[in-house]
This record gives C-alpha cells, structure tokens and sequence, in this order.
C-alpha cells in the first residue's frame, strides 16, 4: 500500500517538474503580471495613501520619480477611493477609466516599460508615463 | 518660467554631465568594488554590464574605478570617492537626461558627431560643453574645478559665467560665482591633491564653508518659496474646481467641466508640487553630500580641543539645520531618505 502510493506520488512530482519545465522553457513565467495587474497595484497604492507602493509601480528612469510625492498625485486623484471602470491596452500603453467614489470618471494613458526579468520572476511593468487629457501629467 | 528653469539648474545640487537625449548607460569597465545605489535606496555590487537609470547612483571607494558608456555618444569614467547619480531635468520643454557628481571626479569624453550637445555642472554650476573632453572634481565643501582637455566649456554658476577653451580650468565655490579662469597646460592637477587642499581649506575655515553651504541653501529657498506661493495658489483654484465638479449630476457636463476648467488648474497645480520639490530635494542633498560630511570632519578633528570657534561653528550649523528642517523638511516625505 506504502510503496503504491510513494510510486503515485513520485509520479506526480514527475509530472509537476515537467509541466513547470515546459512553462518555462516557452517563456511562460511563474510569477510575471500583466499591465493590468501594474495599474491595480497602483491605484490600490493611491487609495491606500501608500507612497512607497505608488513609487514601486513607477519607472525609476521618469524625471518626476523623486519629486511626484502623495500630494502630487491626490491633486489628480481626488476623489478617492477609484476603482477601475474601463481598461483597455495596445502594446505597452493602456488607456484606463478610473471611476472615482461619486462615480466620476478620470480617464488616463498609461504608457509603461516592460521591464524583463529572469525565467522564475517573469516580465514587469513600470509606469513610464501618463497622460489625461493629451497633455503629459508624469513622465 | 525658461528662466527660472535655467536658474534652478544652475544653482541646484546637481552636476549635469551630459544633457543627452536619454541613452542607456552601461558599465563597461571595473575596477575594485564599487557600488550601485538604486532607486529602492538599497546599496548593492556594481556589475558589469549593469545599466545604469535615471535617479540611481555609482559609488566608487578609494580603490574603485568605473566606466560608463552611453552608446557611441559619451565616455565617463568615474575615479576613486565619487558618488556620480544619473538625472533627468526639463529644460527648454525637453526632458534631458543629466549625469551628475556629488562628490569626487569624473573624467568625461563626448562624441560631437553623436548629435545633442552636452551639459556639465557642479554643486552650485553648470555648464555648456562644446568639445569633447572634460574633467570634473567635485570637492569636499561643495566647490568644483572644471578642466578642459579639449573642445569649449561655458561654466555658469549664481549668476555669472565663464568660457572656457582647451587647457583651461575655472574653480567655482559652493554658492559663488566662478573664479578666474587659468590655463593647465604644463601643470598636473589630480583630485586626491585638489580635493585634500579643499579639505584643508575646508577645516582651516570651517565656518566659511557654512557660510557658502547657507548661501546655496538660501537659493534654495528662494526656489521653494516662490513655487510653494505658486502651488498655493494653484491649489486653492483646483480644489474650487473640484468640487465644482463633484457636484454636477449631469455626467456629460461634469466631463466637459473636468477637461476644460478643473484640469488645466490641476496640471498648474501638479507642476508646481515638482518644482517645490525639486529644490526641496536639492537641500537634501546638500545637507547629506555636503554639510553633514563637513559636520563629521570638524567635529572628529576636535574631539579633544573645543574652543570658541568650534563652537562657533556648532553654533552656526545647528542654526542651519534648523533652518533647513523648518524650510524643506515639511516637504519631504519618507521615500526621499
């Protein structure tokens, strides 16, 4: 019975390694996001008045990444907490619908760096810039 | 509002090498241990082939030696005791990126065929390069030596600029104008005799050395201040405008009213927040790169003989830290240190 189930097991940690070796030998990653995944952690980071988790979701080779603080970016987000009412995206930019807590609508451009990590962390976005309106807000 | 760019560059904590269209910056040579200090604020091992991004840091010890190439446009080697940072300023409309030296020296070549013509600067200068080959010491108390191997160098710092050719140098202090210019041919000048002169200089007159760092933090000041009257300003008009629009029912209406009255107010708003902190985080700099260094070596060179005009200058610089942390530190947030 012991030695049935070792066999089992065994053969189901053959079948993981596998699996997990074929996800990454096509370049699948295990831990990777999407643009959508950057964007929620960004506006999650503003509705939690975070400061460190917004500069986590910004490019780092932005002008503004030091000086754009929490206040600069509840000027434009005023109207806490948002959620995201509409995304869509073309290559590396998205362009999101924020709805803010009476509903109002907040609409951006995100344009992001895709940024390539190692085979287990997988791809990452940053926050290379954003527009409302056509005219840059950060870049 | 071009002129009151150019202003703060010019008396911002910065040492703008290149003013290049942003170029990845790749470490090519190493030499010892150096290290990299990344946006996260955590130190780490330099390696090679490393790309360097705009806001991080290299710094070399007494035994290091980095290289950096931007492509086929700029050569920069980074020597012993530097810290060298890469930044990116607006001038003209543009974003530009800027190589900056806090402390130490920097041995630049640029490629005038590569296009866009370069900047270089100190602590308290900038410059205009046209030519090619440029060394930067960037000296204990703040003050910087400018020499040129070849090519032209406009030097401009507080106001008043120099032209620089080839074989040529200019010494500008922290906060002052430039010196007289004077020609380097037949003469050897390396940083560790340069920097150590300044060292003496600086402890020999500690309190002058306060004196040029409070001159550079009062340009500061004036920079923040006159933004942060802007930003209140702006902000009061937004914020009007804001509420205006949460109120509006009709969402066709509250939409035309968001694109046409609350945001142009917004962006005026957002823009002055980065200008106030733009010289906000200059004082800062100044304050880690500059004073607080000059506060550990005078403090350690008297540990055991206080006399009067060590506590002069104890007195002076508690008095300047306090004004520093009554100015700027309001506008300072956590992630700044």
């Amino acid at each position: 019975m012991n030695k049935k189930n070792t066999l089992k097991t065994s053969t189901a940690l053959r079948w993981i390694a596998l699996l997990l070796a074929a996800a990454l030998f096509a370049g699948c990653s295990l831990t990777g996001e999407t643009i959508r995944d950057r964007i929620d952690k960004f506006i999650t980071a503003i509705n939690n008045q975070d400061p460190q988790g917004i500069k986590d979701c910004l490019d780092p080779s932005a002008a503004s990444y030091n000086t754009a603080d929490l206040n600069f970016w509840n000027h434009y987000f005023n109207n806490r907490p948002y959620t995201i009412a509409s995304f869509s995206q073309s290559g590396n930019t998205a362009t999101v619908h924020f709805s803010g807590s009476n509903g109002s609508d907040l609409p951006m451009v995100f344009e992001m760096t895709e940024n390539q990590g190692t085979l287990l962390s997988g791809t990452t976005y940053s926050i290379r810039r954003i527009t409302l309106n056509s005219q840059t807000i950060f870049e | 509002m071009k002129r009151s760019i150019l202003i703060w560059i010019t008396i911002l904590f910065i040492i703008p090498v290149g003013l290049l269209l942003a170029q990845n910056t790749t470490v090519t040579y190493i030499e010892g241990d150096p290290r990299i200090k990344n946006n996260r604020g955590t130190i780490e091992s330099l390696d090679y082939g490393a790309q360097l991004a705009t806001g991080e840091s290299v710094i070399t010890g007494k035994k290091d030696l980095v290289e950096l190439d931007q492509g086929n446009s700029a050569t920069i080697r980074i020597k012993p005791n530097t810290v060298f940072t890469i930044r990116e300023i607006e001038q003209g409309g543009q974003k530009e990126q800027v190589l900056s030296t806090i402390t130490g020296s920097v041995s630049m070549r640029f490629n005038r065929l590569a296009g866009k013509e370069p900047k270089i600067g100190t602590v308290s200068t900038i410059a205009g390069i046209r030519g090619t080959e440029v060394t930067i010491f960037a000296g204990p108390d703040g003050s910087s030596l400018f020499i040129v191997e070849s090519g032209l160098v406009s030097v401009s710092a507080a106001g008043q600029t120099v032209e620089l050719g080839a074989q040529e140098a200019v010494e500008v202090p922290a906060g002052g104008p430039p010196g007289e210019k004077f020609s380097v041919i037949g003469r050897e000048l390396d940083f560790s005799t340069w920097s150590q002169g300044k060292a003496e200089e600086l402890l020999a007159d500690p309190l002058s050395s306060l004196d040029r760092s409070a001159a550079l933090l009062a340009q500061f000041k004036a920079g923040l201040e006159e933004w942060v009257g802007k930003y209140e300003k702006a902000r009061v008009e937004s914020e009007a405008a804001a509420e205006q629009m949460k109120s509006m029912t009709d969402k066709e209406a509250q939409n035309k009213y968001r694109d046409e009255v609350w945001f142009p107010l917004a962006l005026q708003t957002g823009n002055a927040i980065l200008n106030y902190r733009y010289y906000t985080l200059s004082a800062l700099s100044l304050r880690r790169f500059v004073l607080g260094p000059l506060y550990m070596q005078v403090r350690t060179r008297n540990i055991l003989h206080q006399d009067g005009s060590y506590q002069e200058f104890m007195n002076r610089y508690q008095e300047i830290i306090k004004d520093f942390q009554t100015t700027f530190e309001p506008y300072t947030n956590s992630t700044d240190y």
